[in-house]
């Protein structure tokens, strides 16, 4: 009250800020995110069915071989591959390797972005520092690169690769945990929590996770779907598990073994599509994520 | 003297479009002005005084037709013998910044961060320059030859817009113009940035200046330097000015003419002295009571949300004098002897 | 009075953040030598800790040589002497450009990345900057009006683009444009060494690439131009008389590019593996297909040659960033004296 001359305000009316007009625009803008996040919705349990119990799906076991180079038939609804295998079966059971290794990456990723983001939000100050400069110096480093030159001294392995993603692909996780604990570390629950005098590491878990969630969904789901382009492209390379086969390991022997050659699109167009739907899929959901996250936040500001 | 803006029944109203909020009802359309009427004379100033969230703004934004696509305006808003509201989008391009200018309340996020002082001062003559100029130098480039007048012309252009820039930020108290002119906004603080705003609104000489909260945010000491600003400037260029505030003192000082605005409608309109010496509007007296000098009385409750208005008249919840009747039926706007009022208490 | 309480108060303001630029200098630059030395040491280490021979994984599996020839090699390249002998062997090695041998292709490292290296930069750096363009452009506008049917439908077009391996989508135009249509040449950057062969060679693997690198931007530039024109200078921009769309070019765009800048170094690396796939599908004769061709005949020494090469590009242009950042954004530079 430095003016001194200063009509009070009211709760709950309504607001005549320029903040308004931007809330109202957003929510437009989420409406039209709010018809793809459906379509990605449907699509993204079609592949999750499909990974989970792929024998419903496939018309042959993955392993069972016929004549090689078959084009698409009524007996092959995708022909067959070089040495025999029918493509459609081997597209069915190869969604439940693209999407492990996806997820399996991201929740590696997930994990140490959270620990990392956590402490350096929480305690602030040298560790902060130190964390976060860590964090950008490993940022710089070009991942692709670094995997493959890993890659090629490894065994060529699905662990490994998950491994390998894994702990490059945390840093945009780390930094967005790292915001949102310091605006929660802030709040009045934890500062009274504090006072209670519970430990960091209760207050950490009880207090300030929770509210994490929805930040971290988010970049959960985007970081899987940019974990499956890498694992597609790295088999395209030929350092993928050639014993589990992916969409990318599909693509990879299509083009090397002469599919593409042969113009036999239903070889190599099929997993690659695959590849772009299921990313896309996952991607719109956590785009959807964000967009509520947002919305969250506009409705606390409101108040 | 002339009236240079005419509002008459203006409702502004917004149209929330949310489907699965939690709360349905707000789906419908709230109303954040209803029925609004009043005009401005050449080189008055008015002032519109209210609670923040009484639709202030939105009036402001009204005018300069700033309010988002999801608003709808009806009514008449003359300016200058013309109807704003009927202009298409182009038409009033061509007025804003140059016949009507707006002040906002955040001058430090309403200048532009990345482009530099001068930039953004020089950018007015840049938008609504041509036309003005064009006629001015039409008679002296006839004399000179086409080549020598292209260059000659666009160097002449900048100089002269240059010194039109000096000039106006030494008068706003800015004594080495040239220096600030490469300066950005976030070098600057908030009472410069003021003054920067304040020039580059007036610049173009407009008609007229809306003024939305120019003093909030800021210290006495800028708010005193900020009405200086705005007296010097009403003597100077004689434009009318629409200054919209809740800060009363600032108003009483400044204003020729004082409308208050309670939940989306005027209550009362007056002159400055009539109406600080002898509020005729419950809500006016309650307001003048609140303030520090008067013992600071709060008036009891809160102001109605814009989507569920009491019915009758709009303050009676909060009325120390209410009768029957003012919870069943909506006083109207009534005028006596040059000021009005719409309370059915007041004839 | 007044104006020298301005003054005053202007002062304090730029001592203030005058030091705290200073601050975030020193700590830039910093963080840059941290990433080098990382970078120089992943180098060093990877070889020496991976499973296998470190002799064998320094000059590559496939390379047959006798008992006693690796014994001497061990000992030619100094691998029985202590860690941090070695490592300051390998700096010095460095230092004159000396990135070991490769025993496949007969000649040394530096060489081979050379003469490889000038295409792929080429190649990436006009994708790079045709696709900032591209989907600068493209992205500010559909953020400006995203609600009409055009930009919608560039949207879900842009984010199919942006989910789609990059490799993939060569792959199917080089199928359908060259292939196909025979429009363009499916090999190598040129047959005759003249601009419009090369031109034509390149058309289709920028063009992907572009499109690709567009694909990102356009997201991060509809997102941004949608955050900026809600501020409060987008509408005093309108309020001072500008029309429409002008208000997008002359105040909007700038800022909302600034993010642009520093995703665009990050994204370097992404792109430039991308590039690398784009080379390997059009056998463009850079840096991808080197690399391809390291992999599948375990020539270590290019492999490393080539993530050192990449890691340093990915380094500079991020420092590049940096620098134009603070060009473009006064709130990062403030007057000096």
């Amino acid at each position: 009250m430095k003016k001194g001359i200063c009509i009070q305000k009211s709760p709950g009316q309504w607001k005549d800020s320029i903040a308004h007009y931007l809330n109202l625009d957003i929510r437009k803008y989420k409406k039209t995110f709010k018809k793809f996040n459906r379509g990605g919705l449907f699509l993204f349990f079609f592949f999750l069915i499909l990974a989970l119990f792929p024998s419903l799906f496939a018309p042959y076991p993955p392993t069972e071989r016929f004549v090689s180079y078959e084009p698409p038939s009524a007996a092959h609804l995708l022909g067959t591959n070089d040495i025999g295998n029918d493509i459609l079966s081997e597209l069915v059971y190869g969604a439940r390797i693209s999407m492990m290794v996806g997820f399996a990456t991201a929740c590696i990723s997930t994990f140490i972005g959270l620990m990392i983001g956590l402490c350096s939000g929480y305690f602030r100050g040298t560790i902060d520092e130190l964390l976060m400069g860590f964090t950008d110096v490993v940022l710089i480093i070009p991942k692709i690169p670094l995997i493959i030159i890993i890659g090629a001294f490894l065994h060529p392995s699905i662990w490994t690769l998950i491994l390998v993603l894994g702990l490059l692909s945390w840093e945009s996780i780390a930094r967005v945990v790292r915001s949102k604990t310091l605006q929660i570390r802030e709040a009045g629950y934890v500062k009274s929590a504090r006072c209670m005098g519970f430990s960091s590491f209760h207050i950490m878990v009880s207090d300030i996770f929770p509210n994490l969630i929805h930040v971290l969904m988010p970049k959960f789901m985007l970081t899987t779907a940019s974990a499956m382009i890498s694992e597609a492209s790295l088999s395209f390379l030929g350092l993928g598990d050639t014993s589990m086969k992916s969409w990318g390991i599909m693509l990879s022997f299509a083009f090397s073994r002469g599919g593409f050659i042969r113009d036999m699109w239903w070889w190599y167009i099929p997993p690659g599509v695959c590849i772009a739907l299921c990313v896309m899929s996952i991607a719109m959901i956590g785009f959807g994520f964000e967009g509520r996250d947002e919305k969250e936040r506009r409705g606390m500001d409101a108040e | 003297m002339n009236t240079l803006l005419e509002v008459k029944d203006l409702v502004v109203s917004f149209h929330g479009n949310e489907t699965e909020n939690k709360n349905e009802d707000k789906n419908e359309s709230v109303t954040a002005v209803s029925c609004l009427s009043f005009s401005i004379r050449e080189k008055e100033t008015l002032a519109l005084v209210g609670e923040s969230g009484c639709g202030k703004s939105v009036v402001a934004h009204a005018i300069m037709r700033l309010l988002p696509q999801e608003s709808r305006v009806k009514g008449v808003i003359k300016f200058r013998g013309k109807n704003l509201l009927e202009m298409n989008e182009k038409e009033m391009a061509k007025l804003r910044g140059k016949e009507i200018s707006i002040i906002f309340q955040n001058p430090s996020l309403a200048l532009n961060p990345v482009y530099s002082i001068g930039h953004q001062l020089a950018e007015p003559f840049k938008i609504h320059g041509q036309e003005k100029r064009r006629a001015a130098e039409e008679r002296k480039e006839e004399k000179r030859k086409e080549k020598r007048k292209e260059k000659g012309k666009k160097k002449e252009k900048e100089n002269t817009i240059l010194s039109k820039i000096v000039e106006a930020l030494k008068r706003v108290g800015f004594s080495n113009p040239h220096e600030y002119m490469g300066y950005y906004p976030s070098w600057c603080s908030g009472g410069m940035n003021q003054r920067f705003l304040i020039t580059a609104s007036t610049i173009l000489d407009p008609f007229l200046l809306i003024a939305d909260e120019p003093s909030k945010g800021l210290d006495r000491d800028r708010v005193s330097e900020l009405e200086n600003e705005l007296k010097n400037l009403k003597e100077m260029n004689e434009n009318a000015l629409l200054l919209i505030s809740h800060d009363l003192g600032f108003v009483r000082r400044l204003a020729d003419r004082v409308a208050v605005m309670y939940a989306g409608e005027i209550i009362e309109i007056a002159g400055p002295s009539s109406l600080f010496e002898s509020p005729h509007h419950p809500y006016t007296r309650g307001l003048l009571n609140s303030l520090p000098e008067n013992g600071f009385v709060p008036i009891p409750g809160s102001s109605p949300p814009l989507s569920s208005l009491p019915a009758g008249c709009r303050f009676h919840p909060r009325c120390p004098i209410k009768e029957k009747r003012c919870m069943q039926e909506h006083p109207e706007l009534k005028e006596n002897n040059g000021r009005a009022v719409r309370c059915f208490l007041w004839p | 009075m007044r104006r020298c309480e301005a003054g005053e108060a202007f002062e304090n303001n730029t001592l203030k953040t005058l030091s705290g630029t200073m601050r975030e200098a020193v700590k830039k630059t910093f963080r840059y030598a941290a990433s080098f030395l990382l970078i120089v040491t992943l180098n060093f280490a990877i070889p020496r800790l991976m499973p296998g021979d470190p002799v064998k994984n320094l000059i590559g599996e496939d390379v047959y040589v006798s008992e006693a020839a690796m014994e001497q090699l061990r000992a030619e390249m100094g691998l029985n002497r202590p860690l941090y002998e070695q490592f300051t062997a390998y700096i010095g090695d460095l230092l004159r450009f000396d990135l070991g041998y490769s025993y496949h292709l007969h000649s040394p490292v530096a060489e081979v990345l050379r003469d490889r290296i000038a295409w792929t930069l080429l190649f990436v750096g006009v994708s790079v900057l045709l696709g900032a363009v591209l989907g600068t452009l493209l992205g500010a506008y559909a953020g400006w009006k995203p609600e009409t049917k055009a930009n919608r439908l560039i949207c879900c077009g842009f984010i199919a683009l942006s989910c789609t391996p990059p490799y993939f989508l060569a792959l199917l135009c080089l199928d359908f444009f060259a292939f196909e249509l025979g429009l363009f040449p499916f090999k190598g950057y040129y047959d005759v060494p003249t601009p419009g062969s090369v031109i034509h060679h390149m058309f289709l693997p920028v063009t992907v690439m572009a499109l690709f690198s567009a694909s990102r931007n356009f997201l991060i530039m509809r997102g941004s131009v949608i955050q900026e024109k809600g501020h409060l200078y987008a509408i005093y921009a309108r309020a001072k008389g500008l029309y429409d769309i002008s208000i997008l070019f002359r105040h909007v765009i700038k800022n909302a590019s600034l993010p642009i800048i520093t995703l665009l170094a990050l994204d370097f690396g992404f792109l430039f593996s991308g590039a690398l796939f784009t080379e390997i599908i059009f056998s463009l004769n850079g840096m991808g297909t080197l690399i391809y061709d390291a992999i599948i005949g375990k020539d270590y020494p290019v492999l490393q040659g080539s993530f050192l090469v990449i890691a340093l590009a990915v380094l500079l242009a991020n420092m590049l960033a940096d620098l134009l950042y603070a060009v473009a954004d006064p709130r990062v530079r403030r007057p000096t004296s």
